[in-house]
């Protein structure tokens, strides 16, 4: 049997740091916005969002 | 096709994601995501060909499946049907599915090569699967660059549901380009008529991975409709719109 555990080792790392990173960046941004939110007073906080 | 549209903003509505702060699709996707990691490498038996590498089927596969199939095919459905209705919740959808449907191609972009390095000898072919899939990622990310050029909503949400919906056709091609073509790629094994041509327990994994992948694709793509629901309210306001 080949013995190539290293390319799928390195694979599954790859496929998590993008989605890990894809994640921060939505995080990151819905901060900004947030901040952006409370400058001007606008809510977004979940009670919010579930009485719309 | 109306030949009249209604040009009335409609009220700005977030998607409910929190009870208690905790985004719970997000958590179950994590979770869900994790688990099928540790049955892969540690639960699923090793391929006697290919080796531990064709363990990378399960991020590789199941990325493709959800990204290029559920991912773009939903910005297909909602282009077309934007088209239609001039409904700004489908111009959001498909925005949204389109973003997160590139971060899944490019997982699948990724992680082909290290694969094919092992098996094939080369990290990358020009072949017709290969070739296509790249094509779409360039589409999807040109999607988001005309997104972020065009200022006026409306001319943005059109031009980008044209340019969504042909990107989007790409998608059945490259399914059925291995059998178009000749190609390095293999033929499917699990997307075609006859039954999957995998043993029990590494199906359970693949279809695990697949419901997984799934559930993150949501959370991200619900995320993803958030911000753009709060961007465009916050855009309402900053513009003295009186948007709530």
């Amino acid at each position: 049997m080949p013995q190539n555990e290293v390319y799928y080792h390195v694979a599954y790392t790859v496929a998590a740091v993008v989605y890990v990173l894809y994640g921060a960046s939505l995080w990151w941004r819905g901060r900004a916005l947030a901040r952006r939110e409370a400058e001007l007073g606008l809510r977004h906080d979940g009670a919010a969002e579930r009485g719309r | 096709m109306p030949t009249t549209v209604s040009t009335q903003r409609q009220p700005l509505v977030l998607p409910a994601t929190r009870r208690g702060g905790i985004d719970w699709l997000a958590v179950v996707a994590v979770l869900a995501v994790a688990a099928v990691y540790v049955r892969a490498i540690w639960f699923t038996p090793v391929e006697a060909t290919q080796g531990p590498a064709q363990k990378i089927l399960y991020v590789h596969a199941t990325a493709a499946f959800v990204g290029l199939y559920l991912g773009f095919g939903l910005v297909a459905v909602a282009s077309a049907l934007y088209l239609w209705l001039k409904d700004e919740k489908l111009d959001r959808v498909a925005a949204s599915a389109a973003e997160v449907g590139v971060v899944f191609t490019t997982v699948v972009l990724l992680t082909g090569p290290l694969w094919g390095k092992p098996v094939w000898g080369a990290w990358w072919t020009w072949d017709a699967r290969l070739t296509l899939t790249l094509f779409l990622w360039f589409l999807g990310v040109g999607y988001l660059t005309l997104r972020g050029a065009i200022e006026d909503p409306a001319m943005r949400a059109r031009f980008s549901a044209v340019l969504g919906l042909l990107a989007a056709l790409l998608v059945p091609f490259i399914h059925l380009s291995v059998y178009l073509f000749r190609t390095l790629h293999p033929m499917p094994i699990v997307l075609k008529p006859s039954r999957p041509s995998m043993p029990p327990e590494m199906q359970v994994t693949f279809f695990s991975g697949f419901v997984a992948f799934a559930l993150l694709y949501a959370a991200f793509l619900r995320a993803r409709y958030r911000l753009a629901v709060r961007r465009e309210r916050l855009a309402a306001h900053e513009e003295g719109e009186g948007m709530p």
